[in-house]
């Protein structure tokens, strides 16, 4: 049972005190079971405006004091960040375990040890006195602003070199494979004709990164189609799937019009002269190909994962002849093909200067 | 921008009625819950199809909960309305509650859910209920899905993808279930609510169990998930030493405004300036500035307050603020 103290005060932040320096609070002893550790702990309920709802303290103020956080919104209470956040910075800060909060209650995965721990740091803590964090948290918090300042630039590296292409090893893909992909799969398509099918209306996309969210590309062709389109139809993208492990993904437009619309904003883009090859545009810092989609739409599901391997090959092989076959600068090539490798950080930086050419 | 509407009534109030109660289960109704309870199976139904669905465009609209609210301040403290996230608010806009999709402004605290809800310390074994607080989850288990047919990626995009923004869909047709992660976390809580016992194709027949994902073991995934964590912890990291500096800037300005008037209202100099200099977690939050003629007054109570009490509610950012003066 948490040790019952006459004088204990909870742990709260100024946030969930709120403005009122006349706070009244309830005060029920073992009132409930702490969220954490399971014991028995005494309860504080208060509301911060009259008549409004009624906050309470959801852990023990021993728990709460190894965490380091508010017993009712559980925030940190210096940093006011809630506590995975800061765990992780801390870790990424290189703050030790235990340096700045203990977390042996929350480690452990029975409740009968979670109770004997939290038992033992009562104990240590009715030796010792409530120190003030603040020494400590400011530490951590100049350590963190350093993280920050730092962080920046690694996270771009972090960035770049998780796209790259697995398996780069070549298997041979015979050619009927081949065929077999191409009938539902248009690497060859474009988007300078429009499909006779009244009825399509999604555009295929491929080589796509396989850490680009499936909402950053909505984003784009929402961005597209957002100035021109009728402001009847709110939801421009209808769907959109990514198969992160093949590459290549659809995108569905709610109407065929909306999908015309972004296919001639697409080709209206100065960027290459030649129509019938599949339209280059930069999501997420990845090139990406887009042409429309045919009659059917595979999920990504219907192929098992060596098939999804090498489609993903099929789609490096096809980024690759595209940026060459069409009569492009050489540098261009190089971009493109080190984009898809990325084996040089140069190549990479100038690839970045090709971006802008294809914001819109 | 579209102008703002109210938010739609979902259903017709005359319409619930003592009819409306759920197919007779067990022995004993619990009002509350709706829900039978008691007899063999205690007065569990199994997963039948829910009668409403929220539908976002048509229903969502300003309620009570966010008429004065400016429409790009962060929201930290209204929830979002459980009814109509099942589609069954009866109270359109003379809701408490929000009607809208959570989005990156909604930044609630981490112990409950985006409807209010209390979170647990662990998952409940089935990874069903409202989910733990010792973990950020975004990922959403769907099962029971009855026909797998065509391309059941864009369908599930198509049904996800109404209440938020969906980061990656991965379906796994022998097992007849799908992974769908959200961009945010109070997202995919929404979807959950929403989308349990819904159907993707419209099937009356059908209806999606949604749970919690548990940790995906596959390498890359876990790798990526690391990667992902370390970024938003940096995001985050950024956003409230940006907030910091800037609230340190306007105490700095306002210090110098203020300070005129506070000594005529106070009777004790001494005591207007030590606590200017503390600077609590609950500003560097707080995103609607108080004024700091009430913060000064509030201060000066909390600070003899605070000296008898001796809580842990002193804060570090007190030399942070020092140097601006």
């Amino acid at each position: 049972m948490s040790s019952y103290d006459e004088n204990t005060t909870p742990a709260v932040c100024e946030r969930c005190l709120g403005d009122n320096p006349y706070v009244e609070m309830t005060r029920e002893r073992n009132g409930a079971q702490c969220k954490i550790c399971t014991r028995p702990f005494t309860v504080f309920r208060w509301s911060i405006q009259k008549g409004g709802e009624f906050k309470k303290t959801a852990i023990c103020l021993t728990c709460a004091r190894t965490k380091n956080c508010c017993q009712c919104c559980m925030l940190d209470l210096s940093l006011g960040i809630d506590l995975n956040t800061r765990d992780q910075l801390l870790k990424m800060a290189g703050v030790k375990d235990g340096e700045y909060s203990k977390d042996v209650v929350h480690n452990a995965k029975n409740e009968i040890s979670r109770i004997y721990n939290a038992d033992q740091l009562d104990r240590k803590f009715s030796r010792e006195e409530i120190k003030d964090n603040s020494e400590k948290a400011k530490d951590v918090l100049g350590k963190i602003t350093k993280l920050v300042e730092s962080g920046s630039g690694k996270g771009e590296t972090t960035k770049k070199s998780k796209n790259k292409v697995r398996g780069a090893d070549d298997e041979k893909i015979t050619k009927e494979m081949l065929v077999k992909l191409l009938k539902t799969l248009p690497f060859n398509g474009n988007l300078s004709h429009l499909p006779k099918n009244e009825r399509i209306k999604s555009f295929f996309l491929f080589g796509v990164g396989d850490e680009t969210p499936n909402y950053l590309i909505e984003e784009f062709f929402k961005d597209l189609v957002k100035d021109s389109t009728d402001r009847s139809e709110r939801r421009m993208v209808n769907a959109v799937f990514v198969n992160s492990k093949g590459r290549f993904g659809f995108i569905e437009f709610s109407s065929r019009s909306i999908a015309e619309m972004a296919a001639s904003k697409l080709n209206e883009s100065k960027s290459e002269k030649i129509d019938n090859k599949p339209k280059l545009v930069v999501i997420d810092r990845t090139s990406v190909r887009v042409c429309w989609a045919g009659k059917v739409i595979t999920s990504g599901s219907d192929y098992s994962n060596s098939e999804l391997h090498r489609i993903a090959q099929v789609v490096r092989k096809q980024m690759i002849k595209l940026a060459g076959g069409g009569g492009e600068s050489t540098k261009r090539i190089n971009e493109e093909s080190a984009a898809i490798t990325r084996k040089k950080a140069k190549v990479v930086h100038d690839y970045k200067a090709l971006q802008a050419d294809y914001e819109l | 921008m579209a102008p703002r509407k109210a938010a739609r009534v979902q259903i017709d109030p005359a319409a619930v009625n003592s009819e409306s109660k759920p197919q007779q289960t067990g022995q004993v109704f619990n009002i509350w819950y709706s829900k039978w309870t008691g007899g063999e199976n205690n007065g569990r139904e199994g997963l039948v199809h829910s009668k409403t669905r929220c539908n976002v465009e048509l229903d969502s609209g300003y309620t009570r909960a966010d008429k004065h609210v400016a429409a790009d301040s962060v929201n930290g403290d209204k929830y979002f309305c459980l009814y109509f996230a099942r589609g069954c608010c009866c109270n359109g806009k003379h809701c408490e509650y929000l009607h809208r999709i959570p989005t990156e402004m909604d930044n609630l605290p981490p112990n409950v859910d985006c409807f209010g809800r209390e979170k647990f310390m662990d998952y409940r074994d089935d990874m069903a209920g409202i989910g733990s607080f010792s973990k950020v989850n975004r990922t959403l288990y769907v099962g029971r899905i009855s026909n797998l047919d065509g391309n059941i990626e864009l369908e599930l995009s198509k049904n996800f993808g109404q209440y938020g923004d969906i980061e990656r869909i991965r379906v796994i047709k022998s097992k007849k279930i799908a992974f769908v992660t959200y961009r945010f976390e109070n997202q995919a809580q929404f979807a959950k609510e929403a989308m349990y016992g819904q159907s993707v194709t419209g099937d009356v027949n059908e209806a999606l169990n949604i749970r919690w994902a548990s940790e995906d073991p596959d390498p890359s995934a876990q790798k990526r998930n690391k990667q992902e964590m370390e970024r938003s912890a940096l995001k985050k990291a950024q956003k409230l030493l940006e907030e910091m500096n800037r609230q340190r800037l306007k105490e700095g300005v306002k210090s110098v405004k203020e300070s005129p008037t506070t000594d005529h209202v106070a009777t004790d100099p001494a005591s207007t300036n030590p606590p200017l200099l503390e600077s609590s977690p609950s500003i560097i939050i707080n995103t609607d500035s108080l004024s700091a003629l009430r913060k000064l007054k509030r201060r000066k109570i909390i600070k003899k307050h605070q000296d008898s009490i001796q809580t842990p509610l002193r804060t570090i950012l007190a030399d942070y603020s020092s140097d601006s003066d």
